[in-house]
């Protein structure tokens, strides 16, 4: 069914649209004038939509990208037939994170439960992590749990695919089980009794199942309870799954009903055995009563959280009077909000459960009247509806505070938690959210919420004052009339020239203000545009006039290229001022008299002729891409004699092409988004000579130096624009300034910012100095290094101290940017160094020597020798300058300034990895099957209690193998990280466990208090640097995820946090003030 | 509120192939109600979060009938009958919007990222001129509107579309530039 006329329409549109000028204006004229004149304004109505095509195809494209994304969650792949050993059966099950089959190993012949998870972005440290955990949850010998056999990992087309094989359970999920067994109340009883024993006999193992529901609580046919599915996917999906699920969905399906209210709000940080007693208190309610206690079915995560935390569930007897009594005392205890009021193990659940059903007397006690009434006043004030209002509205009203002093003070301590456990949910899914595109968008959001809410004082810490720094606009942005081909900024930086679609104009480069037009607009593509070297002028290649050149300050046309040649696209105007040089569509290279325009030099088949391969240095040399695949330089004055090859050929060919400014080095970029580096002042086969990285999912468009030849931009088309790290190619930022194309990038005079631009027609100058989370960077020249920089402040100074191999760097802090500034390097025969607190004192060691010099002029101080070596470790105790303490593999020293020989000496009989020094002569050490140990070394001094060691020491066994320790400002805590993962945060002097914090994948090689105590930041062999609120263990956010990172420390001004990565890079997060 | 997943739209689904018109609009009340359900649910008072986008929607509920019916196979059908009723979910919310909204000034309810294709005064395609514009253009050549209709609220490529809808490649580069200009031109005309 069509239109006649719409098809007429049709027609001639199409044919029309495929020719343009003298062919398209014959066509019309011949046509039915009133058709013409519609078709006229379909071809303008589709050229002007032209502009608007990339955004929309952009949209389309991250449509479809958020499409996949889903499809992939939700995943239905093919039926296997083999995986690794096992042949697949029947498909049992579809969950959140994979499917599971039935399986049968041939070797030993048995049948299993396969889980397959979900293809996903995973390192081959996961994977190790997740074989890892399976093995250990393997040793989980029960009746009641299943047995896992072993974990593996394959490919079934979709990448790689971790999987695990388990005891496979015929039965049903145990509330279905108990239903369709019609089991009476006592039935139900004991059959939570026998889950509880499954989940104790794992908590006596040290395993916390985190995810108990009924689903994973089957029964077999022998009535036998199997709990599954032990928080063995773990390590993929750790920190993750929750933020997805939020940000993803705006909504958390599924297993909330059965989380307890501090895990819900703290995360995994806030696990411990008393969130599974809380589920099995919901497994428990729900097989008493048909339901589960608290329906949060079709709440948003705040809401839900908000429930989760403040209403208390229905009492069972409410729902079946029959319940009333011990029953009810038994369930509520399990489902206690306070996770102390709760039972404290699974086993008190089961013993209580096995009294009531014995007619014995149970343990657990009804709440008290008193309590509940204060529970009562807490739920109705926390109930005041939103989120902000909720932290508002509590605290200090006047009603309030006209009851008794006590209950003010106890309710207001809970809000307080709650408040802050609010908080810190959010901090860290905005952190989350704020790496994804459209971050800031969201960073912006939070960050206004909670800057308005009143909390409780301390509630805001480093993380808020960061992210409202980088919420802040980060550029400035105008819209252009089209999209932009080519930019440049002039030589004395306060002008920018751009080359658009169809117009060329010079900007302001500090206001992106118009300044002038080159020539009119319309009718013509301006392919490229360059700057005369005295800045008066400006050159450009279009397709009307080929290269024509124009006055800067007027927009004047000074002439225009005598033979029409209209193929030119790339163009460069020699530093001498005199020539122009251009490469053309035909593979031709022109150099053009600068100051008439006529040709002095014509080199054929010299370029590649769809890209603008050209690229200049400082003297007018070039280099171009050929049409083979090859770069090759012609020194200046150009001459086809004297051309050399210099780097290529690419596999795909060459796309963008940047000399530095003295032509030593050339960055080049393919279309498949890599970029190399070419040093071209060393010999051709020189091992550092080259070096390639991939930056970009798509081909890369331009490329720029900055002006220090430190750091490299790059466009692409996969829609952003990275700045890299010139020495190592590692990127430092990545803007994505619109959902388009990008085209063209340049650094500002001075490297202060970047301009960029592309398909979307805006033209954005991106600030590198404020507010910006990578700020400066430092590397060993040339060098990928995983070394672990050793970072060190100078209290009262600006100064920062990094050490990389044997090299100490000096840096300043400038506290307006928070970009390090370079002071001096200095090689050192030393491998670690140590600034003592008054900051006056640099310790440093070298094999068997100490040595003490001068922090202001490294004049040498004193110097010893040490009996053992090497010394891997150095620390000045915080009380006395005079006290240095030192370890060599297991030995531990302790040295008074001025005394040769070492006052005490310790064996602690395994290798030292971490030290600490506190006050009082005590040290706290840990390291390789080392746990967390406490010395006092003064009890090891001569005359001190105890020479052999025995009575000075004291263990944390469950600080296993420390990688870093670290004492909080006030003396009172220790933060220890561990390579289980885990930080540990342990309470001096008894060394009791105060938080667990869990949250990294790999090794935690740093741990850092914020001076003010109220933040410990860690950072991993995982790539991520998390910050935690020290008082409750939850996470607050999430700096990194991408730098495997080693020490960091905060500037003793809480302001920043500097962080030392593997790379050999430095990071700075500066947060606003 | 019939469930998408129940047998009903499967029959139908597989019935629908067969041309017979009745059957088309019960499938597409059907999918219209799934649809309205999922978005109600989702783009209603989000403090967190992402709104799931039209053709997220669509493809999750496309991923839900799959899931539950592993045979069934008619992907392409699915979705041209899905990107209608997202159109008519998306137009009828714009509509109520208005209505409520009327008196207060704020009549324009914008579409999302996709739809943001800007109009000669730079504000953004209200849903509700789409709409009129597609209604139009479905009067005149029906192929030309199914195929807006999945490329813009089924996020499909013109590749996808083009098989959906029995069109050669070049065919479907010919329709999308006309329906493009022809909608264009009648925006910038209204």
């Amino acid at each position: 069914m069509e239109d006649p006329h719409y098809h007429a329409l049709h027609e001639l549109f199409e044919r029309a649209r495929q020719v343009s000028g003298e062919p398209r204006e014959a066509l019309l004229g011949a046509a039915d004038p009133a058709l013409a004149r519609e078709v006229r304004g379909l071809l303008d109505a589709a050229e002007g939509a032209e502009r608007d095509d990339a955004i929309a195809e952009a949209a389309i494209a991250r449509q479809r990208a958020l499409v996949g994304e889903l499809a992939s969650a939700a995943g239905t792949p093919a039926h296997p037939k083999q995986v690794g050993p096992y042949r697949i059966g029947e498909l049992l099950g579809v969950g959140g994170m994979g499917l599971v089959y039935a399986a049968e190993q041939l070797s030993p012949r048995r049948k299993v439960a396969l889980k397959v998870l979900h293809p996903t972005a995973i390192t081959a440290e996961k994977h190790a992590r997740f074989k890892r955990e399976a093995e250990l949850l393997g040793r989980l010998q029960h009746a009641g749990i299943a047995q896992i056999y072993e974990a593996g990992s394959c490919d079934l087309g979709h990448g790689s695919q971790p999987y695990f094989a388990m005891e496979l359970i015929r039965g049903a999920n145990v509330v279905v089980y108990a239903n369709q067994a019609r089991l009476d109340t006592r039935g139900r009883l004991a059959l939570v009794a026998r889950i509880a024993d499954a989940i104790e006999h794992a908590h006596q193992q040290g395993v916390v199942h985190r995810d108990l529901k009924p689903d994973n609580v089957l029964v077999d046919g022998a009535g036998q309870p199997k709990v599954l599915d032990f928080g063995v996917a773990r390590p993929i999906d750790a920190l993750d799954s929750l933020a997805l699920t939020v940000t993803r969905e705006g909504q958390i399906f599924g297993t909330l009903a059965y989380m307890s209210p501090e895990q819900c709000i703290g995360g995994a940080a806030a696990v411990d055995v008393r969130c599974d007693v809380y589920a099995l208190g919901v497994i428990l309610y729900e097989l008493l009563t048909g339901r589960t206690p608290l329906r949060t079915d079709g709440l948003t995560v705040t809401r839900a959280m908000h429930y989760l935390a403040n209403v208390d569930p229905p009492r069972p007897s409410e729902l079946d009077p029959r319940l009333a009594g011990d029953v009810e005392t038994i369930a509520l205890k399990a489902l206690e909000k306070d996770p102390l009021r709760r039972y404290a193990r699974a086993k008190d659940l089961a013993d209580d459960l096995r009294r009531a059903l014995a007619h014995e007397p149970i343990l657990a006690r009804p709440p008290s009247r008193a309590y509940r009434a204060r529970k009562f006043v807490r739920r109705h004030k926390g109930l005041t509806g939103t989120l902000t209002a909720l932290l508002i509205g509590i605290i200090g009203t006047s009603t309030f505070a006209a009851r008794s002093f006590r209950l003010s003070n106890e309710t207001r301590a809970a809000n307080e938690r709650l408040a802050r456990a609010l908080y810190g949910a959010e901090t860290r899914l905005a952190s989350l959210a704020a790496t994804e595109p459209g971050g800031l968008e969201q960073l912006r959001r939070y960050t206004e919420r909670w800057s308005d809410a009143e909390v409780p004082a301390g509630t805001r810490g480093f993380e808020f004052d960061l992210m409202q720094a980088l919420s802040a606009p980060e550029g400035l942005a105008v819209e252009l009339p089209q999209r932009v081909m080519a930019g440049e900024v002039s030589p004395d930086g306060a002008y920018i020239a751009l080359a658009t679609k169809f117009a060329a104009e010079v900007r302001d480069a500090r206001t992106l203000a118009p300044v002038v037009r080159l020539g009119e607009p319309g009718g013509r593509f301006v392919f490229d545009i360059d700057w005369s070297p005295d800045g008066t002028r400006v050159a450009t290649t279009d397709e009307v006039r080929g290269l024509a050149v124009w006055d800067a300050a007027t927009g004047a046309e000074q002439w225009r290229d005598p033979e029409r040649l209209t193929d030119a696209n790339g163009v460069e105007w020699a530093p001498s001022g005199d020539g122009i040089v251009t490469t053309s569509f035909q593979g031709v290279l022109r150099v053009h008299d600068a100051a008439t325009g006529a040709l002095r030099v014509r080199v054929e088949r010299a370029c590649q002729g769809d890209a603008k391969v050209l690229s200049m240095d400082g003297r007018g040399n070039i280099v171009v891409a050929d049409q083979r695949g090859r770069v090759v330089r012609y020194p200046w004055p150009i001459d086809a004699a004297t051309a050399a090859q210099v780097a290529g050929p690419a596999p795909g060919s060459f796309n963008a092409l940047a000399l530095n400014a003295d032509g030593r080095r050339l960055a080049c970029a393919d279309l498949n988004g890599n970029v190399t580096v070419v040093r071209l002042d060393s010999a051709p086969d020189a091992p550092e000579r080259t070096r390639t990285r991939h930056v970009h999912a798509e081909r890369i468009t331009a490329l720029a130096w900055s002006t220090d030849d430190t750091l490299l931009a790059a466009s692409s088309w996969d829609n952003s624009v990275s700045l890299l790290e010139a020495a190592n190619l590692q990127p430092q930022r990545r803007f994505r300034p619109s959902p388009s194309r990008q085209e063209f990038v340049c650094f500002t005079r001075g490297d202060t910012a970047l301009f960029m631009g592309g398909y979307a027609p805006l033209l954005l100058r991106a600030s590198l100095e404020r507010s910006s989370p990578f700020q400066r960077r430092w590397a060993r020249p040339g060098s990928d290094t995983t070394d672990h920089a050793v970072l060190a402040l100078r209290p009262n100074s600006d100064e920062l101290l990094t050490m990389h191999g044997t090299l100490v760097t000096k840096w300043r802090l400038p506290r307006a940017t928070g970009l390090l500034e370079f002071v001096e390097t200095s090689e050192r025969r030393a491998g670690v160094i140590a600034v003592a607190p008054d900051g006056l004192t640099v310790a440093s060691a070298n094999d068997n020597e100490i040595e003490l010099r001068s922090a202001e002029d490294d004049r040498v101080l004193a110097n010893w020798r040490t009996p053992a070596s090497p010394i891997w470790g150095l620390a000045f105790a915080p009380d006395r300058a005079a006290r240095v303490y030192a370890y060599a593999r297991g030995l531990l020293l302790a040295y008074e300034v001025g005394v040769e020989e070492p006052v005490a000496v310790l064996d602690l009989g395994r290798p030292v990895l971490a030290m600490e020094a506190l006050t009082r002569g005590r040290v706290a050490v840990g390291g390789s099957n080392l746990p967390l140990t406490l010395v006092d070394t003064r009890q090891l001094e001569p005359g001190g209690a105890d020479p052999g060691g025995a009575a000075a020491t004291r263990v944390c066994a469950a600080a296993a193998n420390p990688t870093s320790i670290r004492v909080s400002p006030d003396g009172t805590r220790l933060a220890v990280g561990l390579d289980s993962y885990d930080v540990l945060v342990v309470r001096l002097p008894g060394l009791e466990v105060e938080h667990d914090l869990l949250g990294h994948t790999g090794t935690v090689f740093g741990v850092a208090w914020s001076p003010d105590g109220a933040r410990i930041a860690s950072a991993g062999g995982d790539g991520r640097v998390l910050l935690w609120d020290a008082r409750d263990g939850g996470l607050v956010a999430l700096l990194d995820q991408e730098s495997p990172a080693g020490k960091l420390e905060f500037t003793p001004d809480g302001r920043q946090l500097i962080v030392a990565t593997h790379s050999g890079s430095v990071t700075v997060w500066t947060a606003g003030s | 509120m019939t469930d998408l997943n129940g047998p009903e739209i499967t029959r139908l689904l597989r019935a629908a192939r067969s041309g017979d018109p009745s059957v088309q609009e019960r499938l597409l009340e059907l999918v219209y109600d799934r649809l309205h359900g999922i978005a109600a649910r989702l783009f209603v008072g989000q403090p967190l979060g992402v709104t799931l986008q039209p053709t997220a929607l669509v493809h999750e509920a496309w991923l839900k009938l799959e899931a539950n019916d592993g045979e069934f196979n008619d992907r392409q059908h699915f979705f041209l009958v899905a990107a209608r009723a997202m159109r008519n979910v998306l137009a009828d919310a714009a509509r109520r919007r208005n209505s409520q909204s009327r008196g207060d000034g704020a009549s324009r309810v914008p579409l999302e990222d996709v739809l943001s294709l800007a109009v000669d005064d730079g504000s953004a395609l209200d849903a509700l001129v789409l709409e009129e514009g597609l209604t139009e253009l479905e009067r005149l050549n029906v192929v030309h509107a199914r195929l807006v209709e999945l490329r813009v609220f089924a996020g499909m490529t013109a590749l996808e579309a083009g098989q959906a809808l029995q069109l050669k490649p070049s065919e479907v580069e010919s329709a999308w530039a006309m329906a493009k200009a022809w909608l264009r031109r009648r925006w910038s005309q209204s």
